[in-house]
């Protein structure tokens, strides 16, 4: 079965968010014609596949239309399943980390994604940006933090990866912050039966694992998507970093500073079921995901395993959502979408938690559920003309139990019992959106207003204009403002301390808000090259950062800042090679709000996020053998000097900076292998960090993360 | 498309400069400099940013009626980081950068440690020595009257704590007790003391442990299993509100009896209850010192002034001392044959009209014209002996009731 381009593009619009289909009948032919995309086609070359698609391009994520990257209202970066594939990422968080405007701290539970010198800082979990598949909110509610490892996806699912930078509430109200990260899935009818990867390999000296499967099809009006992914790896052996100013440690871990349980967990099940007609179409999709990790670099206190395994903090998490997704072709002009789902999600049994205390470990309880419903007109009067108007409807029911402290003796909960927490937190938001091309191809300008009103910290009208104009055929610039909020989560609300020091909840927290201006210019002179410059300003206010609390810490809207941006990435793509090279420079200052010494020491200069980051890659065909074509290629990430962060500063009593470090990623593969004639199989000997760098990355708790260690392991895909 | 390119790098330059155009402001100088010594980071860092909070409240306060005879007055906050060695090094940092006076560190360990090095003459100073006052400090012993130079404590004596805290756990039938305190100075003094006093209580009065606990561990659980064994189930408990809320959990997890719990005044704050096992402090009760003005609107203050922030026990000593420190400069200031130690004692002398908490900065421009007055504290009147220990003050109980601190009496 081979994939028909002239088919596929098209369905990359037709994701299960049935963007608009406004301007792709007159967008979709790009620059390399016709001809260009049968001669893909004929060769089913991965390489032809993907230079052409390279230039054609459709995302849907910007304005909830399907139109060409270039035309997108919003800096908009596109990861297709190809560039998935050929670099070997095997999570999101890897993707993200390779992604020009992105910079990722790995705390071995769950990662930070910072955006253009913004940080969430301790236990972020990537809460600053808004993850969706298909465009629905991934999110774990309890804490707003993303999962970006294997157990976010099956990524033999997904379609294309389409990464916004700046902010975007306007279309996705809250946490659509900093950025938006859209997964698509592969569209019913460019299903394959199987597609299978499997990966087996070390992480330094320990056995590592993953697989990743997708099965389905289309039958008639029905389609059937399955997806599964799991991992067991293991970072253990990672050492506690020297430049670490104050860890919290356990009595009896002596000198010792090697981890002994970063093992790792995951495991991922989708499910789709549609039907889909000339009017429209209905699709029932379930979603289950868990993940354990060893704790042996967890904020509440570090290096507590025991060889033994009797003691140790062990994260456990899981959530499942069902979503049904409706559209009706009301008439020629008019589309109405009803999308509603149900989550849940919470603390596994499985999970404990070490506080130092030879006596007992705690052990959390936290669960939420609720249901996140949305209806919205799509009008398309004129091809050059659309609205988009709809009301979301969000309940949100949190049980914050109370922490238990279990005695390690006998097993059993100690005396003092406490109280859970429940909170129905309830939001409804109603927005529009407008887009409209004003010169075709010339202008085109968008606009949109969305308001929510929440039951716990109030209003918020977030808003976004912009203009993408074709300036001559190979240059298109973009100039946008936007303005988004973060909305504080239910932990930051109502967090119950796990040990002296921890976090307390303020219920009187607000929303941080961002405005962002970006101006955008890509330049494409030949289908080979390609380059895309742009700078952004973004105004942060009531940004939340932890202040003390007494003992304790607790979130405040006190702090404000200011973050300038130039990114950059070229490209240079043939059929025997791929290239791209890619370069961040960040310029931002904070006004932390607060007064004394930690502030004075601190200071204005922003913390945490490198000054510049510098991203390069290259794939080329080596001469090898006729029968097993070879590629081989290299990956470089290049993470400049970067200041800890406030606390690691204020315990060392004086301001540093972490040591810029080099990671080198290594791959050689198979290309266009057919063992079974008509069907690709590739195989693919990977090396992550081959040279070892340890960071090491900033951490918020008086230690510092080392980076994911280097691993070495054969990756087998094969797509029938 | 070069000149393209060249629009694009110069708007690309032009917004970098304006990103670029923030610097850092250059730090303050001039004015009164007074150090302050905290223990920002480190087993002690607790309370470090709410008793710092109580300074620099003070300060703003000061700096709105006009400063000290017409001078600002500037904080400059070191971290102790905790330990001695530390302590000493930015005592150093302090003396060379010619503050006035230093108010702190935390602990009588770390005092001691300084005060030589704060003694020491400098030139080029505004004054030879500066002043030294450490509000969480009392005398480790009774004051002997025996002293060099002065060394300002405002906290009430260790002994007095001490003996007060075991006449409560004698008050309340506990015969058999434990006591457990930090190793600083303070803490030991105060542990000797009810060591020594219980006994001589009533007839049958046992200490049936001393332990002294390491302020910097994550567990004491030998400790806990310690007292079990000796089938303690009465702890007289003097140490930093981390380690007593690490401590007060472990008996949580180990013991079958919750214990009764004698609690020293760093532990009378509700942020040690809130870190504890809900009811685990339930019917505690404490010593603290007797603070006149709790409903004088000091808290009320603090909170507005700090974004909803309570001012902890130790808030109170630490606006009282750099109050009492402005009175003493501007005494000072307007009569230079006196001593900053001569003046300090002086603003503490109740000759003349009273100076309150919210009245520094009246206070201090009716000083500037010649009034006699004096500062009546936020913790008491401020007795001090010509050492700079303070003369012993009344002491209140207090006790926990359904997760709140209830103060019994004055």
């Amino acid at each position: 079965m081979k994939l028909k381009l002239a088919s596929l593009i098209p369905l990359l619009g037709l994701s299960i968010l049935q963007p608009s289909k406004a301007f792709a009948a007159d967008d979709g032919k790009g620059e390399a014609g016709d001809d260009g995309k049968e001669a893909a086609v004929e060769g089913d070359s991965v390489s032809d596949l993907d230079l052409v698609k390279l230039l054609n391009v459709e995302v849907s994520t910007a304005s909830k239309t399907s139109e060409s990257v270039e035309d997108a209202p919003a800096v908009i970066t596109v990861v297709t399943r190809e560039d998935i594939r050929r670099w070997g990422y095997q999570t999101v968080a890897e993707v993200l980390s390779h992604t020009v405007g992105f910079y990722l701290i790995d705390d071995d539970i769950l990662p930070n994604a910072s955006v253009r010198g913004v940080s969430g800082g301790l236990g972020a979990e990537s809460g600053g940006i808004k993850v969706m598949i298909d465009g629905r909110s991934v999110a774990y509610r309890s804490t707003s933090g993303n999962w970006l490892g294997v157990e976010l996806i099956p990524l033999e699912t997904v379609e294309q990866i389409e990464i916004i930078r700046g902010p975007a509430s306007a279309l996705y109200g809250a946490d659509a912050f900093l950025g938006v990260v859209n997964i698509i899935t592969t569209p019913p009818d460019a299903m394959r039966p199987v597609r299978l990867r499997l990966t087996g390999g070390l992480t330094e000296t320990n056995p590592s694992t993953r697989f990743d499967l997708a099965t389905g099809g289309q039958f008639g009006h029905w389609d059937l998507m399955l997806g599964a992914a799991g991992e067991y790896d293991d970072r253990t052996g990672l050492s506690l970093p020297a430049e670490s100013p104050a860890p919290t440690l356990p009595v009896g871990v002596g000198s010792r500073r090697t981890t002994l349980d970063l093992k790792r967990r995951s495991l991922v099940l989708s499910s789709r079921i549609g039907y889909g007609g000339d009017r429209g179409h209905v699709h029932l999709s379930g979603y289950a995901s868990g993940l354990t990790r060893g704790g042996d670099l967890a904020h509440w206190a570090q290096l507590t395993a025991t060889e033994d395994g009797s003691r140790g903090t062990r994260v456990a998490l899981g959530q499942f959502r069902l979503n049904l997704d409706t559209l009706l072709k009301a008439t020629s002009t008019l589309d109405l979408a009803l999308q509603s789902t149900y989550f849940q999600g919470g603390i596994l049994p499985q999970d404990r938690v070490e506080i130092g205390s030879d006596l007992f470990y705690v052990e959390r309880h936290q669960a939420y559920r609720g249901v996140d419903s949305m209806l919205e007109a799509r009008y398309t009067p004129l091809s050059r003309l659309n609205f988009i108007a709809g009301v979301e409807a969000l309940l949100d029911h949190e049980t914050l139990g109370a922490p238990e402290r279990i005695n390690r003796a006998t097993g059993e909960r100690v005396l003092s019992g406490g109280t859970d927490r429940i909170e129905d937190l309830v939001n409804l938001g109603a927005y529009a959106s407008v887009n409209v091309k004003v010169l075709d191809p010339g202008l085109k300008l968008t606009g949109g207003l969305r308001y929510d009103k929440h039951s716990v910290y109030g209003g918020q009208f977030t808003g976004r204009i912009g203009a993408t104009s074709r300036l001559s055929k190979s240059v298109v610039a973009k100039l946008l403002y936007g303005s988004a909020f973060k909305a504080p989560s239910p932990y930051l609300l109502y967090a119950t301390p796990l040990r002296p020091g921890d976090v307390v909840g303020n219920e009187y927290l607000k929303s941080q808000l961002v405005k962002t201006a970006e101006y955008q210019m890509s330049w494409m002179p030949a289908r080979i090259f390609g380059i895309t410059s742009g700078v952004s300003y973004s105004w942060l206010s009531d940004k939340a950062e932890f202040t003390p609390q007494g003992i304790n810490q607790t979130a405040r809207n006190v702090a404000a800042q200011r973050s300038f941006s130039w990114e950059t990435r070229a490209d240079v793509r043939d059929f025997s090679y791929n290239l791209y090279a890619s370069f961040d420079l960040v310029k931002s200052t904070r006004d932390l709000g607060q007064e004394g010494y930690a502030a004075t020491l601190v200071g204005k200069q922003n913390v945490v996020y490198p000054p510049w980051i510098a991203r390069a890659g290259a794939m080329f065909a080596i001469p090898s053998v006729p029968d097993v074509p070879l590629e081989l290629g290299a990956e470089g990430l290049w993470v400049g000097p970067r200041r800890a962060s406030d606390t690691s500063i204020v315990e060392r009593g004086e301001s540093f900076e972490l040591p810029a470090y080099f990671q080198l990623d290594v791959t050689l593969a198979t290309r266009e292998l057919y063992l079974i004639p008509g069907h690709e199989t590739r195989f693919a000997l990977r090396g992550k960090n081959l040279l070892v760098a340890r960071g090491p990355d900033p951490g918020f708790s008086g230690f510092e993360y080392p980076i994911q260690p280097a691993q070495l392991f054969l990756e087998v895909e094969h797509v029938y | 498309m070069f000149t393209e390119s060249r629009r694009l790098a110069s708007l690309a330059l032009l917004l970098g400069l304006i990103g670029c155009s923030s610097e850092d402001p250059a730090p303050e100088s001039g004015g009164i400099a007074v150090g302050l010594l905290l223990p920002f980071t480190g087993s002690s860092s607790a309370t470090a940013s709410n008793l710092e909070r109580a300074t620099l409240y003070a300060a703003d306060r000061i700096n709105a009626g006009g400063g000290i005879d017409g001078k600002r007055v500037r904080i400059i906050s070191r971290d102790t980081h905790s330990e001695v060695a530390r302590g000493v090094d930015e005592a150093k940092f302090l003396r060379d950068n010619c503050v006035d006076a230093v108010i702190g560190p935390e602990s009588a360990g770390i005092a001691e440690a300084i005060r030589p090095e704060l003694s020491q003459s400098r030139r080029g100073c505004d004054h030879e020595t500066a002043l030294f006052i450490s509000p969480l400090v009392g005398a480790g012993q009774e004051p002997s009257g025996q002293c060099t130079e002065a060394w300002f404590r405002l906290a009430p004596s260790a002994k007095a704590i001490g003996e007060a805290l075991a006449k409560q756990a004698n008050d309340h039938a506990a015969h058999r007790v434990a006591i457990m305190y930090s190793s600083s100075p303070y803490d030991q003094a105060l542990g000797q003391a009810a060591a020594e006093r219980f006994p001589k209580l009533a007839s049958g009065n046992e200490v049936a442990l001393s332990v002294q606990l390491d302020p910097d561990a994550q567990s004491y659980a030998s400790a806990v299993r310690a007292a079990n064994a000796a089938g303690v189930t009465n702890v007289i408990l003097a140490v930093s509100p981390r380690a007593g809320a690490i401590l007060v959990n472990e008996f949580d997890a180990l013991s079958s009896k919750r214990p009764q719990w004698f609690l020293s005044p760093l532990l009378k704050t509700e942020l040690l209850v809130q870190n504890v096992a809900p009811q685990a402090l339930e019917g505690a009760l404490g010593v603290a010192p007797g603070i006149y003005e709790r409903d004088g609107g000091f808290p009320e203050a603090f909170s507005m002034r700090w974004q909803g922030d309570q001012p902890l026990e130790g808030a109170y000593f630490y606006y009282d001392a750099m109050a009492l420190l402005a009175m003493a400069l501007g005494k000072a200031a307007k009569d230079p044959t006196l001593t900053l130690d001569a003046a300090l004692l002086a603003a503490t002398k109740p000759t003349g009209e009273p100076v309150s908490w919210d009245g520094i900065e009246d206070g201090l421009e009716r000083i500037h014209k010649g009034k006699q007055l004096y500062y009546s504290g936020l913790t008491g009147p401020l007795r001090l002996q010509a050492c700079g220990s303070r003369a012993s003050g009344l002491t209140t109980d207090w006790t926990v009731t359904q997760g709140t601190i209830v103060t019994l009496a004055d």
